[in-house]
């Protein structure tokens, strides 16, 4: 069956490394120990298949190693699978570098013919296009300075600006756009959303969710050489984060699993939830929602435990820590489960999946009873108020201090 | 199919300009660079044989432009050996990101060598078109050898270019073997002024043949020193072993540049 320009098909694709435990470099180990070198092998992807749309965008997620990288490599050609096929129709254009083969001594004119060629232009393709390649790099004033006078941004953006203009079928972007400053970032995200409405196929791979959830309209995470999932990115997304958040070292329900506690007969915990608007369970929530956070914990002997909420981004970032030691209540020492609730009236986080720590701890200090971390997790959706881990509900006023001359007065 | 047309040649051109203007960027003479160390090579070689040794044979008249042509093709293959060599990893980022057929490669490193190797040549044709009693118009004979000498070149090229990345002491290998396969090689003297030649006919037959170099070096200097047409059995020679070690290294390369992206 033919296939579309701009079409990917892989059909139960698997490509394995050998991962040498113990490599032979030179010729001499290779003929002395022939029969010795050990190896592991090691499935990047695992009968694989895949069909991606022409003109589709589709987002590549996974932890690192998962085998994103060699997605890319297999579908641009650089590596042939160990078994099962990879066919593609039209112009592949590889990002997996940008400025990939560029000679340090070379101006940056020189440099794009290179680099452009390497991509499969030709001279006179280049020439029509040397403008628009210079202006959009915005290196007008250095172009016939040599690259290695080039700082990595202006690098990046020639490396960009050539692959920009390759009007490819298909384009393969690895984490290309996790370089330069935001400006530029901005005008690589239009130069995407560009090749998009010139029916254009990417594939994208990135670290980013929120890069992945503006550009894309199809996700895959893959984790174990398998695509653990596919389909819309927000859903997709979002069965990631929860499988990092799962997966993470300290990673434990809140039941006693995978428990940090150091004395937790004494105090432990025993379920914590996050809960919306009219205390329903929930993991999503829209910037400036009500937002609760309900910690089950059982008081074993008599003690009074202070609980610390610990709030992380899904990236292990941390965001803040609420602890309730200021208003302690003298519930009583008397043994028995009890419920302790943190509420906000309006969720001050912006956007992404965010991770809760809970800590039960003796309210005069030293080891805690109980450490769960992250012990429950949650997305948070800006509804297009900005961009960022935070919502800051601040208020902005502008008044005018010098009027202009001539005007009114 | 997964063939995606590439301009390949665009590519080769540009792997071409690059290793060779990358190799004199910077410096101020430039390509004359090129003549400079042959023209050292000669000078030095013509001093320490004729005048210090004394190694003055009349069977090898006007020994500098002897040693010269013998310079110029011995130059041109062994650079081209030592730069296709490296050429796969020092164009790692190349073969490890872009999707091309890789062959252009080692064989743009040993085309990089040619414009030293014309402008020998360019300086031999003259001299010895003036100074030599054979007949010129023998040199025109020159484009037809050139043929099985690249295919020789190419083919050594990319076989060393390809196991070099597997094996790391292939570089190191051919540096320390270069030396004593240019005394094997007669590039210095020539077999018929050989001392040995007359009694042991047999130990000059196997140089020749088993140094697979010496046949192509002897129908280049024949072409482009003695101006005589080369005996039938180095036609044979060089039109049967350029093509073959050609076939034999592009093999190994294909069979070899599968995993290149994760050797490399």
């Amino acid at each position: 069956m033919s296939l579309a320009l701009g079409e990917i098909r892989l059909r139960g694709v698997t490509r394995s490394y050998r991962l040498l435990l113990e490599h032979n470099r030179t010729l001499k180990e290779t003929v002395l120990r022939r029969r010795r070198v050990r190896a592991r092998q090691v499935f990047a992807l695992l009968d694989v298949d895949l069909d991606i749309e022409p003109g589709s965008v589709l987002g590549v997620v996974g932890a690192n190693g998962a085998g994103k990288s060699t997605l890319l490599t297999l579908i641009a050609g650089i590596l042939p699978p160990d078994r099962g096929t990879v066919e593609t129709r039209g112009r592949v254009v590889s990002l997996l570098e940008l400025g990939a083969g560029f000679h340090p001594d070379f101006t940056g004119r020189e440099n794009i013919y290179v680099n452009a060629s390497i991509h499969g232009m030709t001279r006179a393709e280049v020439n029509r296009k040397m403008d628009d390649i210079i202006a959009f790099a915005e290196l007008e004033n250095f172009i016939d300075a040599p690259v290695r006078t080039y700082s990595t941004g202006m690098y990046m953006r020639l490396g960009f600006a050539v692959a920009s203009e390759l009007e490819p079928d298909i384009l393969l972007l690895d984490e290309v756009l996790a370089v330069g400053d935001a400006a530029f970032q901005q005008k690589c995200m239009g130069r995407i959303a560009e090749f998009q409405r010139s029916d254009a196929t990417i594939v994208f791979v990135s670290h980013s969710s929120l890069a992945v959830k503006v550009v894309c309209d199809r996700a895959i995470w893959l984790a174990n050489g398998r695509i653990q999932a596919d389909g819309n990115p927000e859903e997709v997304l979002l069965r990631y984060e929860h499988g990092l958040v799962k997966s993470a070292p300290a990673a434990a329900d809140a039941t006693g699993a995978g428990v940090q506690g150091i004395d937790w007969r004494s105090a432990r915990i025993h379920g914590v939830h996050v809960l919306g608007a009219d205390d329903v369970p929930t993991d999503r929530f829209l910037s400036g929602d009500p937002f609760q956070v309900e910690v089950y914990y059982e008081v074993v002997e008599d003690v009074t435990p202070a609980i610390t909420l610990t709030f992380n981004t899904s990236g292990g970032n941390l965001v803040t820590v609420v602890d309730n030691r200021s208003d302690l209540e003298p519930v009583g020492g008397a043994p028995g489960l009890r419920r302790a609730v943190f509420s906000l009236d309006q969720l001050p986080l912006l956007e992404g999946r965010f991770t809760i720590g809970c800590r039960l701890d003796p309210p005069e200090g030293g080891d805690p009873f109980h450490l769960v971390d992250p012990c429950v997790a949650f997305s948070v959706f800006a509804q297009g108020r900005g961009y960022g881990p935070v919502a800051f509900p601040g208020r902005w006023s502008v008044s005018t201090v010098v009027p202009a001359q001539g005007a009114g007065a | 199919m997964i063939a995606v047309p590439v301009h390949t040649r665009e590519l080769f051109a540009n792997l071409v300009k690059r290793e060779i203007r990358g190799r004199y960027k910077g410096s101020v003479l430039g390509v004359v660079w090129t003549l400079v160390t042959p023209l050292v090579m000669m000078l030095a070689y013509t001093l320490v044989f004729s005048i210090i040794f004394k190694f003055v044979d009349n069977r090898l008249p006007h020994y500098p432009l002897y040693l010269l042509t013998g310079l110029a093709l011995w130059v041109f293959f062994s650079s081209a050996l030592v730069t296709a060599s490296t050429s796969l990893i020092g164009n790692s980022n190349l073969v490890k990101k872009v999707r091309f057929p890789r062959e252009i490669v080692p064989i743009a490193s040993v085309v990089s060598q040619g414009p030293t190797l014309v402008a020998m040549i360019i300086v031999l044709v003259p001299f010895s078109a003036f100074l030599m009693p054979g007949n010129p118009l023998v040199m025109l004979l020159l484009p037809v050898i050139m043929i099985p000498i690249l295919m020789m070149v190419v083919g050594i090229s990319l076989a060393v270019s390809v196991l070099n990345v597997y094996f790391r002491d292939i570089e190191h290998i051919i540096g320390a073997l270069l030396l004593p396969w240019f005394f094997l090689t007669p590039v210095l003297f020539s077999f018929e002024t050989f001392p040995l030649a007359t009694d042991h006919a047999w130990l000059v037959d196997v140089l020749q043949l088993a140094n697979f170099v010496t046949p192509f070096l002897l129908a280049f200097q024949d072409v482009l020193y003695w101006g005589l047409v080369p005996g039938w059995r180095i036609w044979a020679y060089i039109f049967a072993v350029g093509p073959a070690i050609f076939v034999g290294g592009y093999l190994l390369f294909r069979r070899m540049q599968r995993d290149l992206a994760v050797e490399l």
